[in-house]
């Protein structure tokens, strides 16, 4: 158990390094390259800081990308982002959410998603299930989702929906779907599935996730493994022996640069290649270790 | 009231007799002993899957002309080819092919490794003809598991068999749904790639041997049964396969043998191998 947890301490910890050190790459001046994907990757930068904070206290790295973060978010007038694409209402729901937890002042950021969903943003949004599951379960979390519980259980059935059928039809994206789902159910790991979601919807849900786990790792797909091995993780009853052995293969393939390889075909920017399956092995890394920690400390 | 089970057991049954149409054109045309023999094993499993009378009729005359192929055949014809359809079909074909399981015998006597564990389809041919012991189930190991996680599909394939043939020791109820989404992936990547279906049947057959995973072997099935056309063969090709009569014997016909062995063990209570291996066993009493 204690490789295991350095290996994931490993992984988290040249993840967030290599993050602060390309940090310039998620932000989007005036002469920055492919500035639509930079600014998606700052918004996936703050969910996913948000998230770690549900797995223990934040890494000295973690701090520097949080203070990074926040220093960032002056620079776009999110207003006419929102008003320009109404999509952008989970990227402000996402920096509120992010503000929020780091005790920064969210108060713009709330008005603005409050009126954002007031205006019925996502009744008229044209976006998959759990894209609208996102936007309710974000809501939620910077409480502003009180009279929207049903909009919430909508989009759940929706998602569950889409991913009846066999696995070996899911695209790539209705597995990251599926990792999304449970992560927004559980609210990465903040609670139990089964006080949000009837316990046939959980078993499917865990099944659905060590099914796509292992078809994850025969296609080398790291990205998606560690999605997977998070939502795994906070379903509760994970694989165990899966992400022993995948945390030690991501730690074996983590690129000499401190990148997680990926799948996906490149973009000709070395950074968005590189920074989502290395964001998201900073997570798991984190998750996994702190979960290890706990599940050690109840045994004794 | 019919249930959903009643629905689609009738559905099965139309495709096993779809099939078993192709299987009996083919083997009218079939001049190999392999070929022989993989029309006349798809014929038995068809009779086995459907229990009908005329399914089962069917099966007997495909088997006589395999035992009659068998008894024709020189004995170094007899030890290349397909040599699991030839064995499996003339086991199942009993007292219509004893003399033809003799010959088998005889031919595949002189081969000692097949005695051993190293070529695994080999060995389970080699016991099923009685010339070898079985062995003993497997253990869901660290190292079993870790085979399933790469990309040897030849010892993917070995362990699917292994579980096939032998089964497996008892072990935790944690370690068999590893081994069933193990296995299952490989189905799935299969399935997904829209390679040919066959790398798929395997692991399925596996899963089904020691039930590991009913809702693998569910999706399993609905996806195995969009792999039939219309003339009932299984297996699709690529837009630039050449076109030809010999792919009914060189691809459609042991794709339609796999897919067919895959409904039967999904379906049915005992695989087909286990099934095979009673039958031999009374013979030999």
């Amino acid at each position: 158990m204690s490789d295991f947890r350095a290996a994931a301490d490993e992984v988290r910890d040249h993840c967030f390094s290599w993050l602060v050190s390309n940090a310039d790459g998620f932000l989007w001046p005036p002469t920055a390259t492919l500035r639509s994907a930079r600014l998606k990757a700052f918004g996936e930068l703050l969910a996913i800081l948000t998230a770690c904070t549900a797995h223990g206290p934040l890494t000295e790295d973690a701090k520097r990308l949080v203070a990074f973060a926040a220093a960032a978010l002056a620079d776009l007038d999110w207003d006419s982002q929102l008003i320009r694409d109404p999509r952008f209402i989970v990227a402000v729901l996402t920096v509120a959410d992010f503000l929020e937890v780091m005790q920064f002042d969210a108060t713009h950021m709330r008005t603005l998603a409050r009126r954002g969903l007031e205006a019925g943003i996502p009744a008229d949004l044209d976006v998959v299930p759990y894209r609208k599951l996102e936007i309710e379960y974000l809501a939620r979390r910077v409480h502003l989702g009180d009279a929207r519980e049903a909009l919430f259980a909508r989009a759940l059935r929706g998602s569950m929906s889409a991913l009846d059928k066999p696995l070996a039809l899911f695209t790539v994206r209705d597995t990251y779907a599926l990792a999304h789902v449970a992560l927004f159910v559980c609210d990465h790991g903040r609670r139990e599935a089964s006080t949000v979601v009837s316990r046939g919807v959980v078993t499917r849900l865990r099944w659905l996730m060590q099914a796509a786990m292992n078809v994850a790792a025969l296609d080398d797909d790291f990205d998606l493994l560690a999605e997977l091995l998070l939502a795994d993780t906070v379903l509760g009853e994970p694989d165990t022996r899966l992400a022993h052995v995948s945390v030690l293969l991501a730690r074996a393939a983590r690129l000499q640069a401190g990148t997680m390889p990926t799948t996906a075909s490149s973009r000709g920017d070395a950074f968005l290649d590189a920074y989502h399956p290395t964001l998201m092995w900073a997570y798991a890394g984190a998750a996994l270790s702190s979960t290890s920690r706990r599940a050690d400390a109840a045994r004794r | 009231m019919p249930t959903q089970q009643d629905a689609e057991r009738a559905e099965l049954i139309v495709d096993t007799e779809l099939a078993a149409g192709f299987l009996r054109r083919t083997l009218e045309t079939a001049e190999t002993v392999s070929s022989i023999a993989r029309a006349a094993l798809g014929m038995s499993i068809c009779s086995l899957l459907t229990d009908h009378a005329c399914a089962q009729h069917a099966a007997a005359g495909a088997s006589r002309q395999l035992a009659e192929a068998v008894l024709r055949a020189a004995p170094r014809d007899l030890i290349c080819g397909d040599q699991t359809a030839l064995v499996l079909g003339c086991v199942l074909a009993g007292g219509t092919a004893l003399e033809a399981t003799a010959a088998l015998r005889q031919a595949f006597s002189v081969r000692s490794e097949l005695s051993t564990c190293g070529d695994v389809r080999g060995h389970i041919c080699a016991s099923l003809l009685g010339i070898a012991e079985r062995a003993m189930p497997l253990y869901v190991s660290d190292a079993m598991l870790d085979v399933l996680m790469g990309k040897d599909e030849g010892a993917v394939r070995d362990v699917c068999d292994g579980i096939a043939a032998w089964g497996l020791a008892p072990t935790s109820a944690v370690r068999r749904r590893a081994l069933g989404h193990a296995l299952g992936a490989h189905a799935c990547v299969a399935f997904r790639g829209k390679l040919r279906p066959e790398a798929a049947t395997y692991a399925l057959r596996a899963i089904a041997a020691e039930r590991l995973d009913r809702q693998h072997l569910r999706d399993g099935i609905r996806i195995l049964r969009r792999q039939q056309r219309s003339d009932g063969a299984y297996g699709h090709l690529p837009l630039r396969a050449p076109n030809g009569t010999d792919l009914r014997f060189m691809f459609h016909l042991p794709v339609t043998v796999m897919c067919l062995w895959t409904l039967h063990d999904v379906v049915r209570p005992t695989c087909l191998l286990r099934y095979a291996f009673r039958a031999a066993s009374t013979a030999y009493d």
